[in-house]
């Protein structure tokens, strides 16, 4: 079996030192090369096509961010874990409107890196727990100071499920043939589940379906 | 004299006493001897009187007119005096005047230098500030932070290679997380403190929701924060501002306002970015009470070009504003 390419891009050599053999030490994972920064790691990206870049949301030159949104650019197959030491939403939605599929927390980077580059490198979302934990108390409190209601609430069964499915990275196509449904009614749905939640794209409906634990 | 008169009195007197023969006859003599000198001598008298009057006369107008020359000259004097001292008063009091004019003027200068002076040595001391923040917010996060990160990694890491049959050595490895990680965080805490690193990485309106949830986390004021056609590429004097604008009034409202909801706006219109933060706590009244938070928050705004203004009434909340003009005036900054 053909192992997963990672490029790591972190400024700090004793962080890159650490990642690399959390990666290294595993059997279908192998380090394809290490950048420096930002600007580094889209270069290096687009000379070696790695099947996933590990890069540290905060670097200098160019930012994790903006190094993100040029490597999806040029290189769609190309996954991004975002490594970040905030849990703060302003990040978590950032980084997936960059693209990224997974966001990890520095402090406990060691024990879900694995899992995050797989599900990443699967075209799938993977998350931090306690990112998730956190958007929840945020969305929580703020339910509750202002007395809204829970838009959850509002979902149908079946809505509940494309969200599901959707925010794990499925395509609408994917989605009709899992549910047995035709595109044109998976389209509607997630129109209708989009409309009833307020949510303006996929990045969003991602940061609420993490918030929400639907997908962590 | 005295005796000539009463000589001619004893002379009428035997004059009128005798008989018209005794007069006819005596008048020839009487007129040649005696009366003739005594008239003579009379005359001369009368002269000399005349001549003595004359003289008196002539010296009390010569008195007189000395006196009045004199008189007159004292006079002369005086007003030439008094003239001329009036002038030369005149003369001092125009000289000190202009004198008190130009050193008021000098003063005028001097002062409004220092007081320019005083206005760059403040934004230089805000400048200073903020780079001495930053370098040291750089220092912990580069610097203890990440050495904290990779030890966590490295102790992950020898957490997950060890063996189930060591039970104690695993609750030390974990305690040893625990410091770690407590340790890292406060490191992060106070480095965001000094200088929030979503201002770099995410820009100003990111940095400002992510202050807004962390009020919100930390005290009892749901916070709101809204934005209206900010440039993303702000620069970084104007997003420092702004950013600690929106703290300090923030932190004033946790500490002192008792609100339950506070507001944050920023609107970029053709020529200036407006903030606003107001909060429905018990307010205040700004007349009265001026803390360093504020003069920092007003010195920040002036030194940028920007008006500043506190409105409030106790029991009314507060509202901070703040307008920017932007794009900057050129030369503003340098």
């Amino acid at each position: 079996m053909k192992k997963i390419g990672v490029l790591l891009a972190d400024d700090h050599t004793l962080i890159r030192a650490g990642l690399r053999m959390v990666v290294e030490a595993q059997s279908d994972l192998s380090v394809v090369g290490e950048a420096n920064n930002g600007r580094e790691a889209v270069a290096m990206a687009a000379a070696l096509k790695p099947d996933v870049v590990v890069m540290d949301i905060g670097m200098p030159s160019l930012n994790g961010i903006e190094a993100a949104r040029e490597i999806r650019k040029t290189l769609p197959d190309t996954q991004i874990v975002m490594l970040s030491m905030h849990s703060d939403e302003g990040y978590v939605l950032r980084a997936l409107k960059a693209g990224a599929k997974a966001y990890l927390l520095k402090d406990s980077a060691e024990a879900d890196l694995a899992r995050a580059i797989r599900a990443a490198a699967a075209g799938k979302s993977f998350f931090s727990p306690a990112v998730g934990q956190v958007l929840l108390e945020d969305y929580m409190r703020k339910l509750q100071r202002t007395g809204a209601e829970d838009s959850y609430e509002l979902l149908s069964p079946r809505e509940r499920e494309i969200l599901q499915l959707v925010a794990e990275g499925k395509s609408s196509k994917e989605i009709a043939t899992l549910l047995n449904l035709s595109v044109y009614t998976v389209e509607t749905h997630r129109a209708h589940v989009m409309q009833k939640l307020n949510l303006r794209g996929i990045p969003e409906l991602i940061l609420y379906a993490v918030r929400k634990g639907i997908i962590s | 004299m005295q005796n000539v008169f009463t000589q001619q009195r004893t002379l009428y007197i035997s004059v009128l006493a005798a008989t018209p023969d005794e007069r006819r006859h005596q008048a020839q003599s009487l007129i040649s001897d005696r009366m003739g000198p005594l008239q003579k001598q009379i005359l001369d008298w009368t002269g000399t009187l005349r001549t003595w009057n004359g003289e008196r006369l002539q010296h009390a107008d010569q008195v007189l007119v000395a006196e009045f020359g004199s008189l007159q000259r004292g006079l002369s004097r005086v007003l030439a005096i008094g003239f001329g001292s009036g002038l030369l008063l005149v003369l001092g009091s125009m000289a000190y005047i202009v004198r008190l004019e130009r050193q008021t003027h000098g003063r005028y200068v001097q002062l409004s230098q220092s007081q320019h002076e005083l206005q760059r040595l403040s934004s230089r001391l805000v400048d200073a500030q903020e780079t001495e923040r930053r370098s040291l917010s750089r220092e912990l996060h580069d610097g203890i932070g990440q050495a904290l990160g990779a030890l966590l990694v490295d102790i992950g890491r020898l957490s997950t290679t060890l063996s189930n049959d060591r039970p104690e050595l695993r609750t030390q490895l974990d305690n040893m997380k625990s410091v770690a990680e407590t340790t890292l965080l406060s490191v992060r805490n106070i480095a965001l403190l000094l200088r929030p690193s979503m201002l770099d990485d995410l820009g100003l309106v990111a940095a400002l929701e992510w202050q807004g949830r962390e009020v919100s986390r930390r005290s009892e004021i749901e916070v709101s924060v809204e934005s209206k056609n900010m440039p993303e590429d702000l620069p970084d004097e104007y997003r420092i501002c702004i950013y600690r604008l929106v703290q300090e009034a923030l932190n004033n409202a946790v500490r002192h306002s008792g609100a339950r909801n506070a507001r944050v706006t920023v609107d970029h219109s053709a020529k200036a970015i407006a903030v606003r933060v107001s909060d429905d706590g018990r307010g205040f009244d700004p007349n009265r009470v001026r803390g360093l938070g504020i003069l920092g928050m007003e010195e920040r705004v002036h030194r940028l070009g920007g008006t500043f203004t506190v409105r409030s009434q106790p029991g009314q909340g507060v509202e901070i504003t703040a307008d920017l003009p932007f794009p900057p005036a050129s030369g503003l900054y340098s």
